[in-house]
C-alpha cells in the first residue's frame, strides 16, 4: 500500500492515476465522461476502479434518476492518499507542488 | 489491463518517469476541470432564482417576468452545458438538480407573499432562495452527464 513518504503503488498505476486525477478535479464524475477522460474501454476502467474501491480510495453511486449511469468520486481517503502521492513525485522531481495537481 | 505506473517496473519511479506520471495526472485533472460544468453557471442562477421573487410582485405582467426567468435559467443552463462541451447530451445535471430547490424554495416565497401579503416574506424569500442555489450548487458540483 503506501509507503511513509506518501508513495502509493495502488494509484501509481497508469490507468488508476489518470482515474484519480480526473476524480479530483470534481465532487463526481459519470463513468462514461471518466472513460473517454482516460481513455481506456470500459471494462478496463471498470477493473482499475473496482481496485480503487477496494482500497477505499474512490466510492461509487448509482444515479438515482438514471440507474444506468454511475457516479464516481474519490474518498476521503483518496483523496489524502492521491495528493500524498503527487507530494511523493514531486518530491522524486525536486519540483514545487503548488503548481500542480 | 493492469499497467504499471510511467517507468516504474518494481519500485519508485526516476526523476523523469515521475515527471511523466505528474504531466499524465495534471492532463487528466485538466480534462475533467474542462468538462465539468463551469463557475458562473450557479451564482448567475442564483441571481435569476433570487429576482424572481420581486418581480412576482409587478401586477398582471408579473407573469411574463417569471417565465422570462424560467427562459433566462434554461438558457444559462443550455450555455453551460456547450462551453463544458457536452450540448447535444443530457447537460450539467449536477447544478440542474442544485436549482430545483431554489425555485421551489422562491415559488413558496411567491405563494406566501401573494397569500399573506406580509411585504417582508419578498427580501427573505429572495435572500434564502439564492442562499439555496448556492449551497446546493457547491454541494453537487459534478461533471457532465
Amino acid at each position: 500500500m503506501s509507503e511513509p513518504d506518501g508513495f502509493n503503488r495502488i494509484i501509481h498505476s497508469a490507468g488508476r492515476l489518470r482515474v484519480c486525477a480526473a476524480l479530483s478535479a470534481a465532487a463526481e464524475v459519470e463513468f462514461s465522461v471518466l472513460q473517454n477522460n482516460v481513455g481506456l474501454s470500459a471494462s478496463a476502467l471498470s477493473k482499475q476502479v473496482h481496485v480503487l474501491l477496494d482500497a477505499g480510495y474512490v466510492s461509487q453511486q448509482r444515479d438515482p434518476v438514471d440507474s444506468r449511469r454511475i457516479w464516481l468520486s474519490l474518498t476521503g481517503a483518496g483523496q489524502a492518499a492521491y495528493r500524498g502521492h503527487l507530494a511523493a513525485l514531486h518530491a522524486i522531481t525536486g519540483t514545487d507542488p503548488t503548481r500542480q495537481g | 489491463m493492469e499497467t504499471e505506473g510511467p517507468g516504474n517496473e518494481t519500485g519508485r519511479p526516476d526523476p523523469a518517469a515521475a515527471q511523466e506520471a505528474l504531466t499524465l495526472a495534471d492532463r487528466s485533472a485538466a480534462t475533467t476541470r474542462q468538462a465539468a460544468p463551469p463557475r458562473w453557471q450557479i451564482p448567475v442562477s442564483a441571481a435569476l432564482v433570487a429576482a424572481a421573487v420581486p418581480l412576482s410582485m409587478l401586477g398582471h405582467r408579473a407573469i411574463w417576468f417569471l417565465v422570462a426567468v424560467v427562459i433566462g435559467l434554461l438558457a444559462v443552463h443550455l450555455l453551460a452545458a456547450r462551453q463544458a462541451g457536452v450540448i447535444g447530451s443530457a447537460g450539467t445535471a449536477g447544478p440542474l438538480t442544485a436549482i430545483v430547490p431554489g425555485v421551489l424554495v422562491a415559488a413558496a416565497a411567491i405563494v406566501l407573499h401573494r397569500l399573506t401579503g406580509h411585504l417582508w416574506i419578498v427580501p427573505v424569500g429572495a435572500v434564502v432562495a439564492a442562499a439555496v442555489v448556492l449551497v446546493a450548487g457547491a454541494l453537487r458540483r459534478r461533471s457532465p452527464v
